[in-house]
């Protein structure tokens, strides 16, 4: 039972962090149908940020992480004025193409122009194990489950309470309707981009002490919350996140019970059986398109 | 007539290409040559039926593995290689049941799927595919006296089966499976309305691409002489994809243009040294931004354009 | 419609371009340079590279090899073995001396059959036991491979520590899983007993929990970190941070500058072994070192000097050799014992090349110690190889 627990927090605090990535994925997809190859860069390129501000410009870490979600925020601004706009009329094959593209620009541009080096980042919290009886916990990774589910509640509350989240449903549900509304959708849109890049740098200063600081890991986090986002459901928020705690708990139990071995491969059964038995997704609800 | 001329050019152009390239260029030509044989099957099974497939390096690499471990066991090249095609194209005719259903990037995620876990696969099995480790020693074929061993006649090799691809897929397309799939690709109610069997025709969409991709594992095999699973991962899927795309989807030139850019673009721009990475991605978006039908569009412009210009002479 | 002719149009003569032949070759000592630039291995070929720049610098200075300047190109195998094959091939279209380079084991086994067919002497960074195997007489390791390696770090573990129940770690590629064969193999043959647990991990894994379990329930005292840099650094801060009591030991990749650069204070306590360190008693890896600490602001990986050396055995080969002969340097480079005498520069002391290209030299056990802002390795023993004039030597120790 111990055991049970122990590795029921690994896989929650894994899991919790391909949730809020793949919870920009699945934004993204209902507003504008874009599936974004380079979510995985935007987590990247903030990591950075952070170390850039953090640690070699010695700035305390509050501002550090204010300024980091504000660079956040202008580049998925810059990502859909620049991109996403032109590109949206060519269907998703396009959008597809080019993110792929702006993934690897991001990646070996991070590279060039700084290092190829896996940097250095501090823990956010205190790391003294707790003991309670056989289970022994780190207050990090309780610390990164709390904080990131109150920031999903919040993000949840706003788009279900706020005037600006509902015109986003209205986008996410029909863009002719929403027109006729008068709702402003490309404002919309933006918006939603720019959400995307500050959940994706919230969730980079969370995984900066776990990962590491390294140009390439984003490929690793995109393809984890893209599944993610298919087995929970690509049309709800709520199925990001339970998408993302199914992974890491996949994760962690086949490696924990079955084998290490296939520990990635694993999750892509898992994905194909959920593709095959409920391909909207575990929360999902059934779109018209397939 | 004109046009065969044209073509008989290009033949000859790249019969006697050997001649004028260094080891390693040759080398670049005829993994051209390879790439263009997948690109072709991902481009009957996306550019004209329209069925997504992110799974293509598996059947790439169920081909080469077939090459690969068969050539081990004694086997001769020419009958393997017809068999590395239907192997793949067998495994191609399963991942099609779920296209039945599923469409785009349902589709997509899917074949994804498919293609992590057939890495994997290709990874921990070692008591088959040797792991990690992959498989080397590979040898090169030989008819009679006339070995294809070296370099330059392993190249004329890949060239007469690359002619034969394409003849192959200008047949395919023109025939009644590449209007079947076609009217699929366009609409698939109006194509079940006209008694197209859609059930039959996707599965063979799928088949005859993973035919095609798993000849090419065939020839990659040889050409590398080792093969292992880092060559057959979801991210040379996608630059199938790229090429296809970049070239040209549902166009016989497609693939060929779009081969010869994924392939040989890193080795134009290694002037840039590390950075042509960066330079490959920006053509990507670059592409994608303002030349959306991919190149062949500006061939079919040039390709206009110029008997114009010699009629207005007139 | 113009431009984007104009754009397609540049696009094919830059292709047409490329497609003429090689220069000639000059007057110059090449050396193709095969190594991980972009991919996982990126931090690992850039201290390599540095190395081999430095070495090439020095070399130059002093009047190059025989009278002929060294001169490089770097080829990038975006560590992926696939292209590693086309960077080889490419390289040797260059037409070098020789090669240098790759790191990673998987892609050395893929393209080392292209050097021994063009008869280029390839050193390589690689450790995997196979690779000696091969029959190549144009291989030659920059660093003790693992078969020799993890031995002579078990035997210290074993009679030093003496843990009751050992784990292994290890990175789910040719390195780890060759050394997971290795070290089963010796705890059989020698000590009569076997790991309790050995665990295949993935690159940019971040979670080990599910591992830890498996520790915990096997009652495992040591465990065997095999894994890479980065993985190796996260597996101390998670042992760390989850109060696990264990020795931890590592081969070089788990205490080397990239590692505990990362890994900090939770690294303190692992033991290690390495054939290069910084702060060595062995005064040419002390001297670049500082060079490079100078040049760079931080301390080098032994991939630097790695790379450094494989610069220099050609310079000893060709020395050795009197002439640019590669059949002879072949020879020449087997069975040699390359001593400060022979070549000055050199990293690592008295080196000892078998017939099979295996490096055969001292190696530093070390343990990392936390001084409070760096984690350094400190030398705790140097352990005499195991084959060639020095292995009759005892081990040296510098702390007990």
């Amino acid at each position: 039972m111990a055991n049970f627990i122990q590795l029921l927090i690994g896989g929650v605090s894994m899991g919790i962090l391909y949730g809020v990535v793949a919870i920009g994925f699945v934004l993204l997809w209902q507003t504008s149908q874009t599936i974004n190859f380079g979510q995985g860069e935007l987590v990247m390129v903030p990591m950075f940020l952070m170390v850039a501000l953090h640690i070699v410009l010695k700035i305390p870490f509050w501002p550090s992480f204010v300024l980091t979600l504000l660079g956040s925020g202008i580049m998925g601004y810059l990502f859909e004025r620049l991109m996403i706009r032109k590109l949206l009329p060519g269907g998703v094959l396009v959008i597809v193409i080019a993110t792929l593209g702006l993934s690897g620009f991001l990646r070996y541009g991070m590279q060039i122009a700084w290092t190829p080096q896996t940097l250095f980042f501090p823990h956010l919290f205190s790391t003294k194990p707790i003991e309670l009886g056989d289970i022994i916990f780190s207050p990090e990774d309780i610390w990164n489950i709390v904080l990131i589910s109150v920031i999903i509640i919040v993000l949840h509350l706003c788009i279900k309470r706020t005037k600006l989240g509902m015109a986003m449903q209205a986008v996410a549900q029909s863009r002719e309707t929403a027109e006729l509304m008068g709702i402003n959708v490309r404002h919309i849109i933006t918006l939603v981009f720019v959400l995307n890049s500050v959940l994706a740098g919230t969730a980079a200063v969370f995984a900066a002490p776990i990962f590491f600081v390294r140009y390439d890991i984003g490929i690793f986090l995109g393809v984890k919350a893209f599944v993610a986002a298919i087995i929970g459901g690509f049309n709800q928020i709520r199925g990001a996140l339970v998408g993302g705690l199914t992974v890491g708990l996949a994760e962690t139990f086949a490696a924990a019970y079955i084998t290490t071995a296939y520990r990635d491969a694993f999750v892509m059964i898992l994905l194909l059986v959920v593709l095959l038995i409920k391909p909207e997704g575990i929360v999902g609800i059934k779109e018209e398109a397939y | 007539m004109i046009r065969w001329l044209f073509w008989g050019i290009i033949v000859a152009i790249l019969c006697v290409l050997p001649r004028f390239l260094g080891d390693y260029t040759l080398y670049v030509v005829s993994l051209t040559y390879v790439y263009v044989t997948v690109a072709i099957g991902l481009n009957l099974t996306l550019g004209y039926a329209n069925q997504v497939s992110l799974c293509h390096a598996s059947f790439f690499g169920i081909g080469a593995y077939t090459m690969g471990l068969l050539l081990a066991q004694g086997w001769s090249f020419w009958l393997i290689l017809p068999l590395s095609g239907i192997f793949a194209g067998l495994f191609g005719a399963v991942i099609g049941f779920p296209a039945l259903k599923w469409k785009d990037h349902y589709l997509a995620l899917i074949t994804i799927a498919i293609n992590i876990i057939t890495f994997f696969v290709m990874m921990q099995e070692s008591w088959l595919t040797g792991g990690p480790t992959g498989v080397s020693g590979i040898t090169r074929p030989s008819i009679g006296s006339l070995s294809f061993t070296s370099d330059i006649n392993y190249y004329y090799l890949l060239l007469v089966l690359f002619i034969l691809a394409i003849l192959a897929s200008i047949w395919i397309v023109n025939s009644k499976w590449g209007r079947a799939f076609r009217a699929i690709g366009l609409n698939e109610l109006a194509a079940r309305g006209h008694g197209i069997s859609s059930f039959n025709y996707k599965l063979l969409a799928f088949a005859v691409g993973a035919f095609f991709a798993g000849v090419g594992g065939g020839l990659f095999a040889p050409l590398l002489r080792y093969i292992s699973p880092d060559a057959f991962t979801f991210f040379i899927s996608l630059e199938f994809l790229i090429m296809i795309v970049i070239g040209g989807m549902g166009r016989i030139e497609g693939p060929i243009i779009g081969a010869i850019i994924v392939v040989m673009g890193p080795e134009v721009l290694r002037m840039a040294e590390a950075a042509y990475l960066i330079v490959y991605s920006l053509i990507l978006i670059l592409v994608m931004l303002f030349m959306r039908g991919g190149l062949v569009i500006v061939l079919d412009r040039l390709r206009e354009a110029i008997p114009a210009r010699i009629g207005s002479r007139r | 419609m113009l431009k984007k002719t104009l754009i397609s149009i540049s696009i094919l003569s830059l292709l047409i371009f490329f497609s003429s032949g090689p220069a000639a070759a000059a007057e110059k000592v090449r050396i193709g340079v095969v190594i991980e630039l972009t991919g996982a291995g990126a931090s690992l070929g850039d201290y390599w590279t540095k190395g081999v720049k430095y070495a090439t610098k020095e070399i130059n200075d002093a009047g190059g090899i025989l009278g002929r300047p060294v001169e490089y190109k770097i080829f990038d195998t975006q560590s992926k073995p696939p292209i590693s094959v086309s960077a080889v091939k490419k390289a040797l279209a260059w037409k070098p001396y020789a090669l240098s380079g790759p790191i990673y084991s998987s892609s050395t086994l893929a393209n080392m059959f292209l050097s021994q067919e063009a008869k280029t002497p390839q050193n390589v960074g690689s450790e995997n036991w196979r690779i000696s195997t091969k029959g190549s007489k144009y291989i030659w390791r920059t660093s003790t491979q693992q078969g020799f390696e993890i031995p002579k770090l078990l035997s210290f573990i074993m009679a030093e520590k003496k843990p009751k129940a050992i784990a292994m770690l290890h990175v789910n590629n040719d390195y780890g899983i060759g050394a997971k064969e290795t070290t089963q193999k010796i705890l059989k043959e020698t000590y009569n007993t076997k790991l309790v647990a050995a665990m295949a991990c993935e690159q940019k894994q971040a979670d080990y929990s599910a591992e830890f379990s498996t520790l915990r329930r096997k009652k495992a005292d040591a465990l065997f970190v095999y894994l890479l840099e980065e993985e190796a650094a996260i597996v101390y801060r998670q042992v760390r941070k989850m109060g696990l009591k264990l020795v931890l030991f590592a081969p070089n990749s788990g205490i080397s500058e990239d590692t505990l650069r990362l890994g900090k204070e939770s690294a303190e306590g692992v033991y290690g072994m390495s054939g290069f360190e910084y702060n060595a008693p062995e005064p040419n890896c002390v001297r670049v070192s500082k060079w490079f600490k100078k040049q760079y602001k931080e301390w080098p990986d032994n991939e630097f000097m790695k790379g450094y050396n494989s610069v220099y055995l050609v310079k000893t080969g060709i020395e050795q050799t009197g002439g640019f002969d590669k059949a002879k340097y072949s020879q020449k480079m087997h069975n040699i014992f390359i001593t400060p005498k022979v070549q000055k520069n050199i990293c690592g002391g008295n080196l000892y090349y078998d017939d099979v290209g295996d490096l055969h030299a001292w190696d530093y056990l070390v343990q990392v110690k936390w001084d409070g802002t760096h984690a350094k390795p400190k030398i705790v023993a140097a352990l005499p190889p195991l084959k060639g004039p020095d292995s009759s030597k005892k081990t040296k120790w510098y702390e007990k």
